[in-house]
């Protein structure tokens, strides 16, 4: 499975990359909307981690420009946030939304049930 | 003040206090986000020492060094915390304008649209007789609102010169808008009163000036 995780937080994604890889995903990094968006036309991804709140393009309106490029890409939101859900609509029926701090059982978990479902 | 614009102030606090406390919560779960990922990495290196398999070591160095500086960066946004909890101490009190313009700055930081600010101030202490509390939600106010109306990563210029009769004056400049939003307005003529300043806003050079004067209004 091939995952691009999307975070300003270099040192959050770069961890969590390294897990992955260890787990046997193929796991890229990018720390904005804007090379997110390069990388996504230049190699195809299964599941997109998305930070919410990034300087910028935001979590959101990444996933319609990458969801525009890769038309089956599946999208995890990832946030410190509090009170996401109550306060903006953001998340489309297919999307997963995860807390900050993560745990790595549970991302998997929601990678792989997003992937299988859809 | 009537009991009415007392009532509107107490809410506006409150709602300052809440803005600061979501982006100081989410800057302290990225800080905890992180920690947890490395920590779960030493633990990954860790299953890997025990199925005899070898690494590089300078991997767990790495990690170390990351709590490191992790925790240090924890602790900066608790002292910035700590720093505006007390500016609730006294409602009237002498305050060192530079250091509350810069504890201002410093909170913003936590915010996702933040952009650099290149602070300017003299030498001495500039002290000026004041509502610190009032003071720092309208630095912070401003600010926010300066940001969220410039395009780009060019620095805001902010400059603090210091009167000869307890009072001081601030320029707000470097920002790259030719109207001024009805926010930055709006939040200056808010606190005009209460911290007693008057301010002005230059056209042709893009500047705001401040000019807090001593003693605040009772």
């Amino acid at each position: 499975m091939r995952v691009i995780l999307v975070d300003d937080e270099k040192k959050f994604i770069t961890m969590l990359a390294k897990r992955l890889k260890f787990r046997g995903f193929e796991a890229d990094i990018a720390t904005s909307g804007v090379d997110a968006i390069k990388m996504a036309t230049q190699k195809k991804y299964d599941i997109a981690v998305l930070d919410i709140k990034m300087p910028g393009i935001s979590g959101t309106e990444l996933k319609e420009k990458l969801a525009l490029i890769q038309n089956e890409l599946k999208f995890i939101f990832v946030t410190g946030h509090g009170g996401v859900m109550q306060s903006d609509c953001v998340l489309g029926p297919k999307d997963i939304y995860l807390s900050k701090p993560l745990d790595i059982d549970i991302l998997i978990d929601s990678m792989t049930s997003c992937s299988e479902k859809f | 003040m009537t009991d009415c614009q007392d009532d509107q102030r107490e809410m506006k606090n409150l709602q300052f206090f809440g803005k600061i406390n979501a982006s100081i919560s989410h800057e302290l779960k990225n800080i905890l986000a992180i920690i947890s990922e490395t920590t779960g990495f030493v633990d990954d290196l860790t299953q890997l020492a025990r199925q005899g398999k070898k690494f590089d070591l300078s991997l767990l160095e790495n990690c170390n060094q990351s709590v490191v500086e992790e925790i240090e960066r924890g602790f900066h946004t608790i002292r910035q915390m700590n720093k505006l909890a007390h500016t609730t101490d006294m409602p009237v009190a002498s305050a060192d304008i530079t250091e509350h313009l810069d504890l201002a700055v410093k909170l913003t930081k936590f915010l996702s649209f933040s952009k650099p600010v290149k602070m300017v101030s003299p030498e001495k202490s500039v002290q000026v007789e004041t509502r610190p509390f009032l003071l720092v939600t309208t630095f912070y106010q401003l600010l926010c609102e300066l940001f969220k109306a410039t395009a780009g990563d060019h620095p805001l210029g902010v400059k603090i010169i210091a009167g000869n009769n307890q009072d001081a004056t601030i320029i707000f400049s470097e920002y790259s808008f030719d109207f001024l939003p009805a926010l930055v307005s709006e939040v200056l003529d808010d606190a005009a009163h209460l911290l007693n300043f008057k301010w002005e806003t230059d056209k042709s050079e893009n500047t705001i000036t401040l000019h807090l004067l001593p003693a605040v209004n009772e």
